[in-house]
C-alpha cells in the first residue's frame, strides 16, 4: 500500500509540469491579450485598398491611445487622401461599457458627437470594420475560446483557437492561428453569424520586433465574396510612451492643437 | 497686365510646396512618406482646395422654352499658416457662372487669425460658425446671416454669409464656453430682383401684400428706403452672445444667449398716394434677444437632438407694424446609424410660434387687418409654421459613391423641396457630382416659397479636382 501511494505521488510529480504548461484556449488568448497590452501607443498607418482588378487606393492615418484606470481613449487623424484630410475621430471608453465618440469634419468646421456605429460599418471603405480596427480578436472574457489544434503556418508553429463570442457580435465565430513564440495572431478567419460561412480572412504578412515588443507590422484583410482586400502597413509604432492627455479632448479634435 | 498678374499668382500658388497637417509630428520620427508632417512647433504653410466646372440645367415648367443651362467654373482655395501660438486661415472661392454675378462677398468666404491660449483660443476675422445640435437644420444658429441668393442647397455652410466676428472659446474638463462679438449687422441675403429666379416671394403675392387695400392687387410705384451700409456698421448695430456647453454622460447640453437682430428685415409702407399709385417702403431691422438651448442624447446607434428658444423682440407687445414680434422656436430630431452599415438617416421637425399674431384666412379677399410683416413669417395665415426635414446618406462601393437624399416639407403650405445628389470619387482627387433640386407644393397649396420656386427645378453636374 505504501508503495502504491509512493507510485501515485511520483506520477503526480512527474505529470505536474506537463499539466501546468498545457495550453488551453483561454490561456493562449490571455497571453495574446497580454502581449498587446500598453498604457499608451502611437501608430502611423498606411492603408492600401486593393480592388480585385489590382487598382490600389491609399489612405494614411495616425492614431494614439491612452489607457487610464482601465479605460482607453483613442484619437485618430486622417491625413490623406484630400477628401478626408484633417478629419479627426475621438473615442473614449466609458465605465460600464460602451464608448463616447466625436468626429471633426473639416467640411463642416465643427465637432459633432456621434452614435456608436456598433463597429460593423466599414472603416474608410476598407475591409476592416471599426471594431476590427480596435481588435481583430476577442478578449478572454468576450468569447468562448477553444484550442482546436496546432499547425505550422509560414514556417512558424501556431495554436489554432476557435472563438465564439458570448454576446451578439459582428461575427458568428473566429478562428485564430496564434504564434507559439510571440503570441501574435498570424491568421484570423472571420465567419458569418451562422458560424459556417467564411466572410473575411486576415493574414499577418510581416511580424517585427519594435523596441522590444513583437508586433504585426504588415497585415492583409480580404473579403472572400468580393475578393477586395486591404493591406495595413504600420509605418511606425511606439508603446508605453509619455502621452499628452490634451490629445484626447474635444478641444484638440476641433483645432488640431494642444496647448 | 491684370490677367497676367492673376495668372502669375495662380501659378505661384500651384507651385508652392504643399504641406499637409501635420499629424503627431512630436511623437513620430521623421515620416517615411514625405507628404506628411512637419513638427507642429515649426511654422508651416498649407494649401488645400478644389478646381472644376459645372453645368446646371433649369427646367421652366411654365414655359419650357425658357429653360436654361448655366455654365460655371469653380476654384476654392484654403490657405493655412500655422505658427507656434497663432494660426491664420484664408478661404477664397471663385465660382463665376453665366447666370450669377460674382460678388466680393462670394470670393472671401473666410479670413481669420486664431490665437491660442491655455485652454482656449480667440478667433478674429470673417468667420462662419454653426450653433445647434441638429443635422443641417437649426433654430438657434444665430452666428451668420443666411444666404438664399441661390435658393437652398444641401450644404448648410454654403448658405451662410461669413461675418466679421470676434469669437472666443474656452474649455475645461467637460465644459466649453463660447463668446462672440459682431461689430456690424449683416442682413439676410436674398434675391433683390423681385422677378429674379430665387426671389423669396412671387411678384403677384408681394404686390397683394403691399397693397394699401389688403386682398386687392394694386401695383404701386414703390420707393424703397433701405438703411445705408454705414448705418448697419454703427456701434448700435453690434451684436454679442454666448454659449455654455456641458457633457453630462450621454447628454450634451448647451445654453445660449444672443443679443442682436432678426436677420429678416422689417418694413412698413407709408405715404401711400392712391392718385399716383405710389408709396414709400421703409426697411429696418428688429433688435431682439434669444434665450435658447441645444441638446443631444446618444443611445446606441440613435442620436436624439433638440433645440429651442424664445426670441424676445424690442416690440414686446407686438404693436409696431415694422417690427417682428416675440416668438418661440423649437426643433426635435432623430438620427440613426443603421446597424451593420454606414447608412445614416435623420429626421427633423422644427417650427416657430409668433406671439400676438392675428391669424387670418389668406383666401378671404376681405382681410383688412393683415400684418404683412408677420404674415411673411407665418404660414397660411397662421401664427405658427412647422417643417419636416428628412435626410438619408448611403455610402456605396466602399465609399467611392455617396448617395444623399434630402427633402423638406412645410406642413401649413404643403410646399416641398427635394435635394437628391450622387457623388462619385473617380479617384482620390477627382470627384464627379450629380445633384438635383425639385420644388413644388402638394395640391393647390398656399403661398409657399417652394411653390414660388416651382420653375427652378434643376439638375447640376460638377467635376472637381481636389488638391
Amino acid at each position: 500500500m505504501k508503495r502504491i501511494k509512493f507510485l501515485i505521488a511520483t506520477i503526480i510529480l512527474i505529470a505536474l509540469p506537463f499539466y501546468a504548461f498545457a495550453q488551453t484556449g483561454p490561456s493562449v488568448m490571455q497571453k495574446l491579450q497580454d502581449s498587446q497590452k500598453a498604457t499608451s501607443s502611437a501608430m502611423d498607418i498606411k492603408l492600401s485598398l486593393v480592388e480585385p482588378n489590382g487598382e490600389v487606393r491609399e489612405r494614411r492615418i495616425q492614431t494614439l491611445t491612452l489607457t487610464e484606470n482601465d479605460l482607453t481613449s483613442t484619437i485618430t487623424v486622417f491625413l490623406s487622401p484630400a477628401s478626408v484630410k484633417n478629419t479627426r475621430f475621438l473615442t473614449k471608453e466609458k465605465k460600464g461599457g460602451g464608448d463616447d465618440q466625436w468626429i471633426f469634419l473639416p467640411a463642416i468646421g465643427r465637432i459633432k458627437r456621434i452614435a456608436a456605429s456598433e463597429g460593423s460599418g466599414s472603416f474608410m471603405g476598407s475591409d476592416f470594420s471599426y471594431s476590427d480596427m480596435a481588435s481583430t480578436t476577442y478578449d478572454v472574457d468576450e468569447a468562448e475560446h477553444t484550442l482546436i489544434g496546432e499547425e505550422s503556418i509560414y514556417g512558424r508553429e501556431a495554436y489554432i483557437i476557435e472563438s465564439i463570442p458570448l454576446a451578439a457580435s459582428d461575427y458568428g465565430k473566429t478562428v485564430i492561428w496564434v504564434d507559439k513564440e510571440h503570441y501574435l495572431p498570424l491568421k484570423v478567419e472571420f465567419y458569418a453569424k451562422d458560424g459556417k460561412t467564411l466572410v473575411k480572412h486576415l493574414l499577418a504578412n510581416e511580424i517585427k520586433n519594435v523596441e522590444g515588443r513583437w508586433i504585426t507590422k504588415v497585415m492583409t484583410m480580404t473579403t472572400v465574396a468580393s475578393k477586395h482586400s486591404t493591406r495595413i502597413d504600420i509605418l511606425q509604432a511606439k508603446y508605453d510612451i509619455p502621452m499628452n492627455r490634451g490629445y484626447f479632448t474635444t478641444s484638440f479634435l476641433e483645432t488640431g492643437r494642444v496647448l | 497686365m491684370r490677367k497676367f498678374s492673376i495668372l502669375l499668382v495662380v501659378l505661384w500658388i500651384i507651385t508652392l510646396p504643399v504641406f499637409a497637417f501635420e499629424g503627431f509630428a512630436d511623437i513620430f520620427d521623421e515620416p517615411e512618406i514625405e507628404t506628411v508632417a512637419s513638427p507642429s512647433e515649426k511654422r508651416s504653410f498649407g494649401i488645400t482646395g478644389s478646381a472644376g466646372f459645372s453645368l446646371e440645367g433649369f427646367y421652366d415648367k411654365s414655359d419650357p422654352k425658357e429653360s436654361i443651362i448655366d455654365v460655371g467654373g469653380g476654384l476654392d482655395i484654403d490657405l493655412a499658416w500655422r505658427g507656434s501660438i497663432v494660426d491664420a486661415n484664408a478661404s477664397f472661392s471663385l465660382r463665376p457662372s453665366l447666370e450669377n454675378e460674382l460678388e466680393w462677398i462670394d470670393v472671401f468666404t473666410g479670413l481669420s487669425v486664431i490665437s491660442y491660449f491655455e485652454g482656449g483660443r480667440i478667433e478674429a476675422g470673417l468667420l462662419k460658425k454653426e450653433w445647434g445640435s441638429a443635422d443641417g437644420v437649426h433654430v438657434v444658429d444665430v452666428l451668420n446671416a443666411p444666404d438664399y441668393r441661390n435658393g437652398i442647397v444641401d450644404d448648410p455652410l454654403a448658405m451662410k454669409v461669413a461675418e466679421p466676428m470676434l469669437y472666443t472659446t474656452a474649455s475645461w474638463q467637460n465644459t466649453t464656453f463660447d463668446i462672440f462679438y459682431k461689430p456690424m449687422l449683416i442682413p439676410m441675403l436674398s434675391e433683390e430682383n423681385p422677378e429674379g429666379r430665387w426671389a423669396m416671394m412671387d411678384i403677384g403675392a408681394l404686390s397683394s401684400m403691399l397693397s394699401p387695400i389688403p386682398g386687392i392687387d394694386i401695383t404701386l410705384n414703390i420707393t424703397e428706403h433701405r438703411p445705408e451700409r454705414s448705418q448697419l456698421s454703427k456701434f448700435s448695430k453690434s451684436q454679442f452672445g454666448g454659449r455654455i456647453k456641458q457633457i453630462l454622460g450621454p447628454f450634451d447640453l448647451g445654453l445660449i444667449y444672443y443679443n442682436g437682430f432678426y436677420y429678416e428685415p422689417g418694413f412698413y409702407l407709408d405715404n401711400i398716394d392712391l392718385d399716383f399709385l405710389s408709396g414709400d417702403l421703409y426697411i429696418d431691422f428688429t433688435r431682439a434677444q434669444l434665450f435658447g438651448l441645444e441638446a443631444t442624447f446618444i443611445a446606441g446607434p440613435v442620436t436624439l437632438m433638440a433645440e429651442g428658444g424664445f426670441w424676445l423682440s424690442e416690440d414686446m407687445k407686438g404693436e409696431k407694424p415694422d417690427k417682428f414680434n416675440n416668438k418661440w422656436v423649437y426643433l426635435a430630431g432623430v438620427g440613426v446609424l443603421i446597424p451593420g452599415t454606414s447608412v445614416y438617416a435623420s429626421f427633423t421637425y422644427n417650427g416657430h410660434y409668433i406671439m400676438d399674431f392675428k391669424e387670418y384666412d389668406p383666401s378671404d379677399p376681405f382681410n383688412f387687418e393683415v400684418d404683412t410683416l408677420q404674415a411673411l413669417l407665418s404660414s397660411d395665415g397662421k401664427a405658427y409654421s412647422n417643417t419636416l426635414t428628412a435626410a438619408l446618406e448611403v455610402p456605396l462601393a466602399r465609399e467611392k459613391i455617396l448617395l444623399r437624399l434630402a427633402g423638406t416639407y412645410q406642413i401649413e403650405t404643403n410646399g416641398y423641396a427635394l435635394l437628391p445628389s450622387l457623388k462619385w470619387n473617380i479617384s482620390d482627387d477627382l470627384v464627379f457630382k450629380a445633384s438635383g433640386r425639385l420644388f413644388g407644393s402638394i395640391g393647390e397649396g398656399s403661398a409657399s416659397i417652394f411653390k414660388a420656386w416651382n420653375d427652378n427645378n434643376s439638375v447640376k453636374l460638377e467635376i472637381g479636382y481636389l488638391f
